[in-house]
């Protein structure tokens, strides 16, 4: 009984899927961490100077994508970490403040202003300023451009490409060796 | 029941068996499942979850949460801080790593060799390397798996007269999918999950998941088990307290995570060897932008690897990753990084890997672990090295643009600004890296002087406690280490199962 549970686990082990966005293998993703709203604020400040604009994919669902998925990834870091990140995203919200002459928060900057300030911390001789932006850029990043519409701008198709590989591997499996078709070639050049 | 889940512990708080395996990664799944095929009643315990390849996807944005510790999100502080990586899940790092599988290079061993004798040399570690190749199927690739963006690499370095290396990778049939950071969804690439760990199972073994453990078990002077909270994957929360005991205990939770288990013990912290010798094989990102497609996401990451300046410390190997993790490393932010990413299927990426010259040491506090590591002046200068000769590469290949990991020199044009690597980078500071290579912090050796784990594996100062991943290391590899924790997981797995009598007596 358990020899023959172990080999079913085994064959569940190995079995390549859909490649779904959201695999429905019973393991509960996290809710989204609980933040305030004076971090939320600073947390949407910072997204509107980091995020692109112009011909970049960019709608008010897709935001809110992009701010829970973050959220949900904060939970999944040790609590010090998610902790340091959210406060570093506060002290970005007020690092305009100091500014001589023209003092205001981040979020009451135009995105430009902000944008200025930023490009003031990556440029910073000093490491310790220049790693203020690293998380949250990462952080912010990482759920970005991930999204379907952002993918499909970069004309990446992850998903498509898995599954026709998935495909190929299971008829080299059952039927020998690829075709030569089957190889990736996107330039002559290089072939 | 084999696979435990969290949720399984509100019934069933205490386990027993013969041998606890703390990890199911690189050197814990083997360990586990050799000492399971020997006769041992074997358990696993890992903090991570049970993901099985099904439920692998290209989506890093879900992935990362479920597969890698701390969402992606670890630091080992130092000048300059280094993020790196590590699995938390079935299967470790194995699940999540480039599968790359070479023996560390011959004057490696020769120097293990001299130290700690034939048994640590190529030819006394010759039988484990050739149990764990031949596991992980570990081979070079098929021709339909190759990408453009390793095609370039390959070409590049014959332009200019380099020795290019095809990687040997873990894999079966391996077809190109390139989501390996992510998990193999082709289930191709032999992590533990799909080859060590099914044999586990199939001789017997259980896994408790979703348990972290917090504590051992020392009774009489020996270990006897280890003592671990339930982490509630909804909520994050630490939840039941877990008692796993067991008459011998496998540490096997990687060169960070397993010196922090150990170093909450005053008697275990009297050996100052313990936490020290930690390296970590420092790596930098370079990105290209090329004229014309090379959708760099078709074909393995890593095809291959140039080996031409080996002797210098340096290694370059192309190493293609998502839009997600491309994004946050390219410079500047807003609309200057949609400006190079929309180029994305333009851009191949690639990495300098250089070899440790002075060790850094990890250390506990607050109960977590602290890693510190600095970069030497040397290793500042193969870094600089490295990152030029990957730059001139691309440039031979038609590159119109190089982003250089350096935060005050972005990127160059054209091979005419070469030059101004050199003369802009002063302070380590400023350069970027990254690493997935953690190594040494509980060293092998001779004497309790010189190392924490005796050639056996086992602890100097607690009976009972064996270690089995990459902490082990005596110097690094200078190469991906993969193969090297497998074969000395064996070889410690080997040495338990030998005394099998011994060990059994002292319950």
């Amino acid at each position: 009984m358990r020899k023959r549970r172990a080999l079913e686990l085994i064959e569940e082990m190995r079995r390549p899927g859909k490649a779904l966005r959201h695999p429905d293998d019973g393991y509960p993703i996290a809710p989204p961490y609980p933040v305030g709203p004076k971090t939320e604020r600073a947390i949407r400040s910072v997204m509107r100077v980091l995020l692109p604009e112009g011909d970049a994919p960019r709608n008010p669902e897709l935001d809110e994508r992009v701010y829970r998925q973050m959220l949900v990834s904060l939970q999944y870091m040790s609590k010090s970490t998610a902790q340091g990140i959210l406060s570093v995203f506060h002290l970005l919200e007020w690092i305009p403040v100091t500014r001589f002459g023209r003092p205001s928060r981040l979020s009451k900057l135009s995105r430009d202003e902000g944008s200025e300030i930023f490009r003031a911390i990556e440029s910073s001789p000093l490491l310790p300023v220049r790693l203020l932006l690293l998380a949250p850029k990462a952080l912010i990043f990482s759920s970005y451009f991930d999204q379907p519409e952002v993918h499909e701008a970069l004309g990446y198709e992850p998903r498509k490409f898995t599954l026709d590989r998935i495909a190929l591997r299971q008829r080299i499996i059952e039927h020998g060796d690829a075709d030569e078709e089957d190889e990736i070639h996107h330039t002559e050049a290089l072939r | 029941m084999i696979i435990y889940k969290q949720k399984d512990y509100a019934r069933e708080r205490e386990f027993s068996a013969e041998v606890v395996v703390v990890g199911t990664g690189a050197g814990g799944a083997v360990a586990g499942a050799l000492l399971a095929e020997a006769g041992f009643d074997v358990i696993f315990v890992e903090e991570g979850g049970y993901h099985p390849t099904s439920s692998f996807s290209p989506y890093l944005a879900e992935s990362q949460p479920r597969l890698y510790r701390d969402n992606g999100t670890t630091v080992i502080m130092g000048n300059p801080p280094i993020p790196f990586a590590e699995g938390r899940c079935v299967g470790g790092s194995t699940v999540i790593n480039g599968g790359m599988a070479w023996r560390p290079i011959s004057e490696v061993l020769d120097t293990w060799e001299n130290e700690l004798g034939y048994e640590m040399g190529e030819k006394g570690l010759d039988p484990y390397f050739t149990e764990v190749e031949e596991t992980i199927h570990a081979k070079k690739q098929a021709p339909y798996s190759i990408g453009d963006d390793n095609r370039i690499m390959k070409k590049g370095a014959e332009k200019l007269g380099w020795e290019y290396l095809d990687n040997v990778r873990a894999q079966d049939r391996c077809v190109g999918a390139n989501s390996c950071i992510v998990g193999c969804p082709t289930g191709a690439k032999q992590s533990t999950l799909v080859s060590y760990i099914p044999r586990a199972f199939e001789a017997g073994a259980r896994c408790l998941t979703e348990l972290r453990v917090d504590e051992l078990i020392i009774e009489g002077g020996r270990c006897r088990g280890v003592i671990g909270r339930g982490v509630n994957p909804a909520t994050r929360q630490d939840e039941e307290r877990v008692i796993v005991r067991g008459r011998i205990v496998i540490l096997a939770a990687g060169a960070i995570q397993t010196p922090n288990i150990l170093l909450q013990y005053r008697s275990l912290r009297k050996n100052k060897n313990l936490g020290g010798n930690f390296l970590c094989h420092p790596n930098a990102k370079v990105v290209s932008r090329f004229p014309y497609d090379v959708k760099g996401w078709q074909g393995v990451s890593q095809g291959g690897q140039i080996r031409e300046f080996r002797d210098e410390g340096i290694v370059l190997a192309e190493n293609f990753i998502p839009p997600a993790v491309m994004a946050a490393q390219i410079h500047g932010h807003g609309d200057e990084v949609w400006e190079t990413m929309r180029h994305y299927n333009r851009l191949i990426a690639c990495g300098v890997l250089v070899e440790d010259t002075r060790p850094g040491r990890v250390t506990r506090s607050f109960g977590r672990p602290n890693a510190r590591y600095n970069i030497t002046k040397i290793d500042h200068e193969r870094f600089l090295k490295g990152v030029e000769l990957l730059a001139r590469l691309h440039f031979e290949m038609g590159a119109e643009k190089v982003y250089l990991p350096f935060s005050n020199l972005t990127s160059i044009e054209s091979p005419d600004q070469l030059p101004l690597i050199k003369k802009t980078q002063r302070s380590r500071s400023s350069l970027e890296l990254f690493t997935v290579h953690m190594m040494g912090t509980a060293r092998m050796g001779l004497s309790r002087r010189d190392s924490v784990v005796n050639l056996d594996g086992e602890l100097w100062d607690l009976p009972g406690c064996f270690v089995a991943d990459a902490s082990l290391f005596p110097t690094a590899v200078g190469t991906n280490p993969q193969v090297t924790i497998m074969a000395l997981a064996a070889k410690v797995a080997e040495r338990i199962a030998g005394k099998r009598a011994a060990f059994l007596a002292t319950a």
